[in-house]
């Protein structure tokens, strides 16, 4: 029971995380490899406005900041790059990331910081028989309702009607009067918004300093790409998917569990080569 | 078909990031290296004003062993700055990672090399010479470090090296130190195998692994703990340590249980911690570091897992660059320290301590220390030689001894080159709403430091 709510706790952190990056893609056509240190800003702006306010201040307003960052990153940047070979944009991206570990190192410091959970959330909680830390279960929950809101956002909503149809096709839905620019600002946004929100719910769980973007990345990367690029549900399943075989390999097989993921990737891409969502038209 | 391109590239980048991530599958104690993804190389530049070149001309290395072939290796000189001397700088290069989790322990190791110039230059050089800092910066591969020493012995005519931090890329570029009539002061890297080399231009101020585990094993002897469980970053190194560990605990009666061995660079350490608990031993040493070692315990204390020891140790688990993050779940563990400021009680440690603390608005760790140590160290070689042909600085280093802030008489032992000196053994308490070292044991050199295997 503890190993499936393990595996479940972090690919929940891993599914917020993910799923921006998944949206993004599937919008703009741009696999955005500095999503890693969005995630690390919100860590570190979480462990800032905690330390001045409180932890559910900062839950709230972090994503809100990262998502303004996100509106910024869209006209500045991202709405360039659009239609660029998606090498090319990754690596203009990667480059990014590597620019903003200086920064928060100049902002924060090289020493590692840590952000201890709300007392609220402290200590442990028994559920079905077992005792497991409070703070896991939150990040557990939390996780699986901000997904759920997106996926009713993206299903029930207009603008969410109109994402889902750019992400299939962006020409024909642009062609049908779907304004292109004005659903990716949402998007990315939004996407950014979710990096924040992941980043602040990671803070109390491990060491906050500037190389934290790049541990989390590949994990990120192999969700996505499983997933199947661009979808928000083959990413969330693949990110669930992600935490029970890591931790099921660090329990069963230690020495299996740094490639159990990978060998994961291979294995879908070899059987689905458009990962676990399926064809799309790009 | 474009979208397996796509996921082509995304493989191909991955693996590439994965590639970028290690540490030459190799990392040290002090800086165990957990997956990064750093900039492959950028260039530093020499460090702060009071390190400006004392001349416009920049002299090679040759010019430098030219001038100095005729100099006999001496005792201490006493010699006034600007006296004999050809007045040629002392060029040194430190070459640190300043990203990913080696950027704590490279940031330190920027001030204290920085702060060491500056107060040789402010006191009016050494030997009658200018000290100028060349600052390189690696990606903590050994491939790109040996690349970067390179740099340092042919372009920037720095033969003294140092500020290189894991035990994988000092091990790297020892050889390459020779061949490049360099010397190389290693303050952060304490593989055994460093030692073991018995490379005649590599001096060692940091004490190898043999010599920390033998002072944890005194403070383990005089543990409450009956049983431990052990969890270690998987590689090379950390497996060394936990074996080690392992002999010391079983030989003072311990029970010990199956190493636990972690990826480095682990963000969910639960499946280890339900491991743990399992085991139920009533001890813990680890061997994690810096940033999985904060995670590691932010989730332990989450699990209530710390609770069940009573006695916690490790093996650099918890140093002052980790106090704050760690706090109040750690008080009690009991550990080594290289230094720790306010136990070491000499008037150029005072000195030290208070210009680094006026400097830099914190106290100095044993990071800065053992590199403050190795400047000083250098220093009084260059001054003993009168010269800086890194020869006759190399003999002058083996044989001489000097004044450092771990106190008068001090000097590196002939053949490993290993500076003699103790490694502390304490446990941390709260003071001042903090975390303090508070020290129980001081084996000596002579006790503790592994036997020497140089001919």
């Amino acid at each position: 029971m503890v190993h499936l709510l393990n595996g479940l706790t972090y690919g929940a952190l891993l599914m917020v995380l993910a799923s921006g990056l998944a949206m993004m893609y599937g919008l703009r056509g741009v696999m955005n490899l500095a999503h890693g240190t969005l995630y690390m800003f919100g860590a570190y702006l979480g462990y800032t406005v905690a330390g001045a306010t409180n932890f559910w201040v900062a839950l709230v307003t972090v994503p809100l900041l990262l998502a303004i960052v996100g509106l910024v990153l869209e006209r500045i940047a991202l709405r360039r790059l659009a239609g660029r070979e998606v090498l090319e944009v990754a690596l203009i991206t990667l480059g990014a990331a590597l620019m903003l570990e200086y920064v928060a190192l100049y902002i924060w410091g090289a020493v590692d910081l840590s952000l201890s959970p709300p007392e609220l959330l402290s200590g442990s909680s028994r559920l079905l028989g077992t005792t497991y830390p409070t703070y896991r279960l939150f990040v557990l929950v939390a996780g699986f309702a901000i997904m759920a809101g997106l996926a009713l956002w993206l299903q029930r909503s207009r603008i969410g009607l109109f994402i889902r149809a750019a992400s299939l096709d962006r020409e024909t839905a642009s062609m049908l009067g779907v304004n292109i620019d004005r659903v990716s600002l949402v998007v990315v946004g939004l996407a950014t918004g979710l990096a924040g929100a992941a980043g602040i719910l990671a803070a109390p769980y491990v060491a906050i300093n500037p190389g934290m973007w790049s541990e989390i990345l590949i994990p990120s990367l192999v969700v996505v790409v499983v997933g199947g690029l661009g979808s928000v549900a083959g990413a969330a399943i693949a990110a669930l998917g992600y935490g029970l075989v890591q931790t099921a390999g660090a329990t069963l097989v230690p020495e299996f569990s740094l490639i159990a993921p990978f060998v994961a990737l291979i294995a879908v891409l070899a059987l689905r080569p458009t990962g676990l969502a399926g064809q799309r038209v790009h | 078909m474009r979208a397996r391109s796509y996921l082509a590239a995304m493989v191909a980048l991955s693996l590439i990031l994965v590639g970028c991530g290690g540490n030459g599958g190799e990392a040290d104690d002090t800086a165990a290296e957990p997956a990064t993804t750093d900039p492959a190389t950028t260039s530093g530049e020499t460090g702060d004003d009071a390190a400006e070149p004392a001349t416009e001309e920049t002299p090679t290395a040759d010019d430098a062993s030219e001038g100095a072939t005729d100099e006999e290796p001496a005792e201490a000189s006493d010699e006034e700055p600007g006296g004999e001397s050809d007045g040629e700088p002392i060029r040194v290069a430190i070459i640190p990672t300043l990203t990913g989790t080696f950027a704590a322990v490279g940031s330190e190791i920027v001030l204290a090399a920085e702060l060491a110039v500056e107060n040789a230059n402010a006191a009016g050089g050494i030997d009658g010479r200018e000290v100028e800092l060349v600052q390189l910066e690696s990606d903590g591969q050994p491939a790109t470090t040996l690349s970067l020493v390179e740099r340092a012995l042919e372009d920037e005519n720095a033969p003294f090296i140092t500020g290189i931090i894991s035990s994988a890329e000092s091990l790297a570029i020892q050889d390459r130190v020779v061949e490049g009539d360099g010397i190389f002061l290693n303050t952060t890297s304490s593989a055994d195998a460093i030692l073991a080399a018995c490379n005649e231009r590599t001096f060692s101020t940091i004490p190898p692994n043999e010599q920390i585990l033998n002072t944890i094993g005194e403070l383990i002897t005089e543990s409450e703990a009956e049983s431990f469980s052990i969890i270690v970053p998987d590689y090379a190194t950390g497996r060394e340590q936990a074996a080690g560990f392992a002999e010391r605990a079983e030989a003072a009666g311990k029970t010990v249980n199956e190493p636990i061995f972690v990826p480095l660079g682990t963000t969910e350490y639960g499946p280890q911690i339900a491991q743990l608990q399992d085991q139920g031993a009533d001890g813990l040493f680890s061997v994690l570091f810096g940033g999985d070692a904060i995670a590691f315990t932010q989730q332990a204390e989450q699990f209530g897992l710390l609770e069940q020891y009573t006695t916690l140790s490790g093996y650099n688990f918890v140093i002052e660059l980790t106090f704050g993050a760690q706090g109040e779940a750690v008080e009690g563990y009991l550990g080594n320290f290289n230094y720790y400021a306010p136990v070491i009680d000499t008037p150029l440690n005072d000195e030290f301590v208070s210009t680094f603390e006026a400097a830099n608005g914190a106290q100095p760790t044993f990071v800065a220390a053992n590199v403050y140590n190795a400047f000083q160290s250098l220093f009084a070689g260059v001054e003993a030689a009168g010269s800086i042909e890194p020869e006759a600085v190399a003999e002058a280093l083996r044989s001489t001894t000097f004044e450092t802030i771990l106190g008068p008489d001090q000097g590196f032992r002939e053949g490993d080159q290993l500076f003699q000196r103790p490694e502390f053994g304490g446990q941390l308490v709260l003071a001042d709403g903090g975390l303090a070292w508070e020290q129980l044991v001081t084996p000596t050199f002579e006790d503790t430091a592994p036997e020497m295997s140089c001919g």
